[in-house]
This record gives structure tokens, C-alpha cells and sequence, in this order.
């Protein structure tokens, strides 16, 4: 066993265990700190697998961008003084029936797939090809994606803007 | 550890956001339960675009999460409104609308 499968086994390992977590525990704010720790580990499997730029925008996306977006909703949306930062569950049973029964179909799905066994990798250098992508076969798709997340941004100040009394 | 293995640990990661969607009471924790479904559509395309010469996976993945940021930010605009006008983020008392 070569050293990236053992890493390979072990990150995956607290990428379960942190989702494990995630769903159980109750505070909000430890909630979007085990999120960090997954959203993490997870760029470290990217690297790993040989997708160096996803990993870097993975961290620098989710755990930059996304994360302190969502810190910053727990700090306005909660009454802090007093109360707990805390949140209840309902609908176990119902969401665990749901939940287990679509993690069961895919399991059997992955199953009975029959894929080769590619898990050395060969891309070296990725990030060249991949710049080379954007702005090449997947232009049209760069250019769509910038506008809509303009729009989007410039839409949730918006709406997020106080109204005039 | 092989392919299967690791697509079996992305459904595991869908399937936890998909019980967190369910289950919480609060809305960013929904929020946040979708952020990791997401995440988990990435590492599919990230695994199966190992070994591909064109990458056309690992730009579907730098897609995804653009728009994954554009949602989460405009998700947080529309619950910091509802958290204006409700005094609370629980999603079983938002239950009027226009009210």
C-alpha cells in the first residue's frame, strides 16, 4: 500500500466521520466549523487525486467565501445574548427512511456498475490544460457563469438592503 | 481503495445532506445540508475525471461551485429578510405568506 492510498483512506475516513457529526450535532455554530473541517479534507482528496485547481478553489470558494457567508447569517440571524445558538431536529424517522433508502439504491447502483480500476494518476500538470479550457472549448460557459454570479451577488445585496422607512 | 469505494463515500456525503435538508428545524442548517450535497456532486465529477486527458470533469467541478456560491449568497440574503421581518430563523414558524 503506497503512501496516497493510506492518506487516501484516512481523509476519507474523517470526511465520514465529520458528516457524521454534521448530521447530529445541534449547535449551529459547531455545525459550520465541522462543514470547514469536511470542506478541508475534502480539497486535501482533491489534491491527492491529481485535481490540483479544484482543490485550491475548493478552499478558496467554499471554505473562504461560502463558510464566512454562512458564519456571518448565524451571527445576524440568531439572538446571541441569552439564547442558545442551538437548533432541534424533527422529522427523524421520515428523513432517516428517505435518507437510508436513497444511500441503499446508490450503493447497489455502484454495485452493479462495472468501471475500470483507474485510481493511479496519469494527468500531470493539470492546471495549464486547464486554463487552457477556460478559455478555449468552455468560454461560453466562463463568460455565462461570470455574468450570473454578478447578477446574483449584485440581487442578494439587494434584497438583503433595508428598507426605506 | 478503489472507484467504488470512493463513489460509495460521496452517496454517503449526499445522503447526509440530504437527512440534514430533512430533519433540521433551522435554515441555515438546511443551507447547510445542501451545501454538502453539492460538494459530494463535485467529488463524483473529480473522481471520474481522473485519468481523462481533457479534464472536462474538473471544470464541470470549478462550475459547480460558482454556483454554489452565487446560491449560498443569494439563500442568506433572502433568510436575513425572513429573519427581519419573522424575529426567527425556525422554519416551522414562517408559515404566512404576505403576511
Amino acid at each position: 500500500m503506497e503512501i496516497s492510498s493510506i492518506g487516501t483512506v484516512i481523509m476519507a475516513g474523517m470526511v465520514a466521520a465529520g458528516c457524521i457529526g454534521l448530521a447530529i450535532t445541534k449547535n449551529l455554530f459547531y455545525a459550520a466549523i465541522t462543514l470547514m473541517m469536511v470542506f478541508l479534507i475534502v480539497a486535501g482528496l482533491y489534491v491527492v487525486w491529481g485535481a490540483e485547481f479544484v482543490g485550491i478553489s475548493q478552499i478558496v470558494v467554499y471554505v473562504g467565501g461560502v463558510l464566512v457567508l454562512i458564519v456571518f447569517g448565524i451571527l445576524l440571524t440568531q439572538r446571541i445574548q441569552g439564547y442558545k445558538v442551538e437548533t432541534s431536529n424533527y422529522r427523524i424517522i421520515p428523513g432517516l427512511i428517505v435518507s437510508g433508502a436513497f444511500f441503499y439504491m446508490l450503493v447497489n447502483l455502484i454495485n452493479n456498475l462495472s468501471i475500470g480500476n483507474h485510481t493511479e494518476i496519469s494527468n500531470e500538470d493539470t492546471v495549464p490544460q486547464i486554463g487552457v479550457n477556460l478559455v478555449t472549448e468552455n468560454i461560453l460557459a466562463f463568460e455565462a457563469i461570470a455574468i450570473l454570479l454578478l447578477v446574483a451577488l449584485i440581487g442578494a445585496s439587494t434584497i438583503a438592503k433595508p428598507e426605506k422607512e | 481503495m478503489t472507484t467504488e469505494h470512493l463513489l460509495i463515500l460521496s452517496a454517503f456525503v449526499f445522503c447526509i445532506g440530504l437527512f440534514i435538508s430533512l430533519t433540521k428545524q433551522n435554515s441555515i442548517f438546511i443551507l447547510i445540508g445542501i451545501e454538502l450535497m453539492l460538494n459530494a456532486a463535485n467529488v463524483n465529477f473529480v473522481i471520474f475525471s481522473q485519468n481523462e486527458p481533457s479534464l472536462q470533469g474538473q471544470m464541470a467541478a470549478i462550475f459547480i461551485m460558482v454556483i454554489a456560491a452565487a446560491e449560498t449568497a443569494v439563500a442568506l440574503a433572502i433568510l436575513f429578510k425572513i429573519y427581519r421581518h419573522y424575529q426567527t430563523s425556525d422554519l416551522k414558524e414562517v408559515n404566512e405568506l404576505k403576511g
